[in-house]
């Protein structure tokens, strides 16, 4: 069976060089030590699907980081670049080169962006200005001349997709799109308006606070909504985890922002961000997935704040929903629980499409070991460690 | 240096290979922190109760070092299917680290088939686990023994098959046991096969008693069991085997031990 993904290589994106999945899965199941890669993975699938969206790749790079104290997005972004070492972190040339490749009913075949900094005479335009603060400032004309970075995206896609991204194929068949930018330093990023026609594929991340940014959730559930998704397929979602939940409501009862309400047989219209963690988790889990539609769906830390009994039932309805959805979705744990229950869900489901990766440590002369789900049943059911 | 894993029928025969391992000076490791890291310890169950019996043990390998080399001998808890899914789990555990395991290996009792027979019946059912996906074993350059006359064959890691009593005849570890008790113990053991032939065919047995007695091998075993109770009595025969004389220096040179130990020689790449 063909996935969106079915062969997904990072020549180099961050620290990862030369890391390979192959033979991936409809649930594919990441496990690693820290500092193996596990969430870096992610990151660069989420890069290789939205190829040409410099937003997507803004967001990437600022994914791991806390609002209030955020890196300038000049550095965010020289991060997802494989460093080279040097002393001079803030060395103004810089210069990276982040590659991956993948196979499968994906339209991008190859991803390559390249990073050029630069020290430059910044556009004027005293709107963008950024203070710490937030608050707008005027700069001081003497301070034009700073730091930037011109950032080139391409993908390659197949020459049966060349017409509809507008690329020229090459002999050998695949065309190439490509997309430029800059960055400054002490400018905010405005993303470049044009038609939304580049070649890219469904893709939605929940990283492991993800529940609790509430904003997010309030824009998905519009959308889903917007999309057709129906509530009960969330509802569904929300009642393996507290079945006391009746439905959902959108309401805005300050006249300044709406809040995502959940109708609870106890406790009334509740918003959703005085739910527990799980439940949470659990409703952006399902938000996440129905917006991946026939694309990708990233989780990070599956287990996070999903109490280890409710992590099968979870799963199973997971699994389920995402081949009913065509999703296919990559997850990473640090939880031998989480394993158990995602083995335990592909039985009852009687899908043999989980794939497990254990991420080698970095510099340890390992190498990536592949598991099938019948691999990973007969490790866990042998007592064995899997990550 | 090697670390080899050996996969055996049941505790006796983990007894059997340790037994041989010793005069190499082979010592049993039994605390997790003396064990190497991407070997041993990958290969410890970690869970308990298993399949939620408080009271079944947790069957972990046996480990043995000579300071050097390390060796992992565990009991399957049965024969062909289990051995297989042993040895797929351990090739499973270990895929992450090139050059943890060197080598491999399988002992079985030839009690249903002829020798050749029997180990062609375990190389097919091995072929086809080992093949059931194409990238489930890709980190690894397997390759399997063709016969029991080239029963180890080189690869990444090596791969040997040995098929108890000799390699060669029908039998199980039991006649080889006995053969070495004739050395070691030849009163005892002829008394208790004494003992043995005349109980079997007692008329107070029944004839579910009878089904019993005259399993495959049940006079072997009946015979070694009559010995262990007056050596060791009320302990397992792989008690017995460790603590007992049975695979003393004079039995260890009998012609069916030497080719068990030129097999694990050969498996474990032992100087001596």
């Amino acid at each position: 069976m063909a996935f969106h993904l079915d062969r997904f290589k990072i020549h180099a994106f961050r620290q990862l060089k030369g890391l390979e999945l192959k033979g991936l899965g409809r649930v594919n199941l990441l496990v690693g030590a820290n500092n193996s890669g596990k969430t870096t993975v992610l990151e660069a699938i989420a890069a290789h699907c939205q190829p040409l969206e410099p937003m997507a790749w803004l967001e990437i790079a600022r994914r791991r980081e806390i609002k209030s104290s955020r890196e300038p997005i000049l550095d965010s972004i020289k991060w997802l670049f494989p460093q080279t070492g040097s002393s001079d972190v803030d060395d103004p040339y810089f210069q990276g080169r982040v590659q991956m490749e993948a196979e499968g009913t994906t339209p991008n075949l190859e991803t390559i962006a390249t990073y050029e900094g630069f020290i430059g005479e910044r556009p004027d335009d005293e709107a963008d200005w950024e203070s710490e603060n937030g608050v707008a400032t005027t700069p001081d004309p003497s301070s034009y001349r700073e730091r930037g970075a011109r950032i080139h995206l391409s993908t390659t896609v197949r020459t049966f997709d060349s017409l509809i991204y507008m690329a020229t194929p090459d002999p050998e068949g695949k065309a190439t799109c490509d997309e430029e930018f800059e960055l400054w330093e002490s400018r905010a990023f405005k993303a470049p308006m044009r038609e939304d026609s580049t070649p890219k594929s469904p893709t939605a991340t929940v990283s492991p606070f993800a529940h609790r940014v509430e904003p997010l959730q309030v824009s998905q559930w519009s959308k889903l909504r917007h999309a057709g998704i129906a509530e009960s397929d969330l509802l569904n979602a929300a009642r393996l985890i507290d079945p006391e939940i009746e439905g959902f409501e959108l309401l805005d009862r300050t006249g300044i922002r709406s809040s995502l309400f959940v109708k609870h047989r106890i406790t009334g219209l509740t918003p959703v961000s005085v739910l527990g963690d799980g439940l949470r988790r659990a409703i952006a889990i399902a938000l996440n997935l129905f917006a991946a539609r026939d694309g990708v769906l990233l989780i990070d830390e599956i287990e996070s704040a999903i109490h280890k009994d409710g992590l099968g039932t979870l799963f199973g309805w997971l699994t389920k929903m995402a081949q009913q959805h065509n999703v296919q979705l990559f997850v990473t744990t640090h939880s031998l629980e989480a394993v158990d229950a995602l083995v335990e869900a592909r039985f009852r489901q009687d899908d043999g499409l989980l794939t497990g990766f254990r991420l080698p440590k970095t510099n340890s002369g390992e190498i990536v070991a592949r598991y099938s789900g019948s691999s990973l049943d007969e490790l866990r059911h042998g007592g064995l460690e899997v990550r | 240096m090697a670390n080899t894993f050996i996969a055996v029928e049941g505790p006796q025969d983990v007894e059997l290979i340790a037994a041989v391992l010793k005069p190499r000076g082979f010592k049993k490791k039994v605390h997790e922190d003396d064990l190497p890291e991407r070997f041993g310890k990958r290969l410890i169950r970690k869970d308990y109760p298993i399949d939620g019996d408080l009271h079944a043990r947790v069957p972990n390998p046996m480990f043995m070092t000579d300071g050097s080399n390390w060796v992992a001998i565990q009991s399957a808890g049965g024969a062909t299917l289990e051995l297989i899914t042993l040895v797929s789990r351990v090739l499973n555990a270990l895929k992450s680290f090139p050059g943890a395991l060197d080598a491999i290996g399988i002992v079985r009792d030839t009690d249903e088939l002829s020798a050749p027979e029997q180990f062609a019946h375990l190389r097919t059912e091995l072929s086809s686990r080992l093949n059931r996906e194409p990238e489930e074993f890709a980190n690894y350059e397997l390759q399997l023994p063709m016969s029991v006359n080239e029963n180890i064959i080189d690869g990444k890691p090596n791969f040997g098959i040995y098929m108890l009593p000799d390699n060669e005849h029908e039998g199980t570890l039991e006649n080889l046991v006995l053969e070495c008790g004739e050395c070691i113990y030849p009163q005892l053991v002829n008394r208790s096969r004494d003992f043995v032939d005349d109980v079997r065919e007692l008329a107070e047995l029944n004839s579910k008693d009878k089904s019993q007695v005259k399993k495959p091998f049940g006079k072997e075993k009946a015979i070694i069991a009559a010995a262990v109770s007056i050596l060791k009595p009320g302990m397992s025969l792989a008690v017995s085997l460790d603590q007992n004389r049975w695979f003393s220096e004079e039995s260890l040179n009998l012609p069916s031990m030497k080719k068990l130990i030129q097999f694990l020689r050969n498996l474990c790449q032992l100087e001596s």
